[in-house]
């Protein structure tokens, strides 16, 4: 019989506002992770990552987009995080959405993963697909996840932490 | 007033809860070719996951995958990528594999998810859903949503991961889900 794996390792759901959410010591056991994100914000903003509270430039992504009138693509190179969005910003009142799948997690090579966001505050909205690198060969041991303009995630905003 | 931020920590000790289960996992180091067979036909979807590293760096269309040994041109994609500075579409019939990606390098991983739904059903051709992606650093990554389509009706039972160019090191695991 095959492994039955997918296991939820922690949920937080904001009882008051804050300024960033963590998954720290996370067990290297599983092969990949998956992070499930929705909520508002103090302000309109735009979600980023960082691993194993590395703060350099070590960071870089390729992204994929539809606005609702066109399709575009951007990159970033040498970052001081992943930010898996770009044109439609978090919302005060509609939830945006964020999954994120962190592969080989545990393992020695440099990290890739592959992020979907989506956001709609019915006039604007997009969706985005983005792969993202940290180049480093460490095991990631907690995901930090923030916005770049320094606003809070709102009381209510979940997020899950998923092993596969 | 808000709190500086919230952590979860001492992650350990949790429940297995869901109906995703781990078929088999594969380390592939230095091949061109890997093959999943004797898939049990008892799950409702697959799902191929895979962190691979290449020996060559190359834009050309690899990993590529085929189902039950099937070489012929028995298979057609559709895609919408993005190479960091143009969003476009395309596809092909006719093929002799699916294509989940279209560039890798040497350094960093290539990074994908391909979901095959109803692959046990003997009544219907197959149809694939992948995102797929490679980042390294420079203006040259690539993101990719594709549909893969095999024109046959039989139950998949084999699934084949091929580079047609140099030979790939990481790891590929396949997922059944009910």
């Amino acid at each position: 019989m095959a492994t039955a794996t997918m296991v939820p390792l922690a949920t937080q759901t904001l009882g008051s506002a804050a300024a960033s959410i963590t998954f720290s010591s996370i067990p290297g056991t599983y092969t990949d992770l998956r992070l499930v994100l929705t909520g508002t914000t103090s302000a309109g903003d735009y979600l980023t990552l960082q691993f194993n509270g590395d703060t350099g430039t070590n960071y870089s992504a390729t992204g994929l987009e539809g606005t609702g009138t066109v399709a575009q693509s951007g990159s970033s190179t040498s970052a001081s995080s992943i930010t898996p969005q770009n044109a439609t910003q978090t919302s005060t009142t509609v939830p945006v959405t964020l999954t994120g799948d962190f592969s080989s997690y545990a393992g020695g090579t440099n990290k890739s993963s592959l992020f979907a966001f989506s956001g709609d505050t019915n006039g604007a909205g997009s969706v985005r697909l983005t792969v993202g690198l940290w180049r480093s060969t460490s095991a990631i041991t907690s995901i930090k996840i923030f916005l770049t303009g320094a606003s809070n995630f709102s009381t209510g905003t979940i997020a899950t932490l998923w092993g596969i | 007033m808000p709190i500086a931020g919230i952590i979860a920590s001492s992650i350990s000790g949790h429940l297995t809860t869901s109906n995703f289960y781990q078929i088999q996992q594969l380390s592939p180091s230095a091949v061109s070719t890997v093959t999943f067979s004797s898939i049990p036909a008892t799950y409702k979807s697959l799902q191929v996951r895979f962190n691979l590293v290449w020996s060559v760096a190359n834009g050309n269309g690899t990993p590529k995958i085929q189902f039950n040994g099937d070489t012929a041109s028995n298979y057609g994609y559709h895609y919408l990528y993005g190479d960091g500075s143009t969003a476009a579409a395309s596809g092909a019939v006719t093929q002799p594999s699916i294509l989940p990606m279209g560039a890798q390098g040497i350094t960093y991983p290539l990074v994908g998810i391909v979901d095959v739904i109803d692959y046990a059903n003997a009544n219907k051709n197959k149809v694939t859903k992948s995102l797929t992606g490679f980042n390294n650093n420079t203006a040259t990554g690539e993101i990719r949503v594709a549909s893969g389509l095999w024109l046959n009706t039989a139950a998949i039972t084999s699934l084949t991961v091929l580079a047609t160019i140099g030979t790939y090191t990481g790891t590929i695991t396949l997922y059944g889900s009910n």
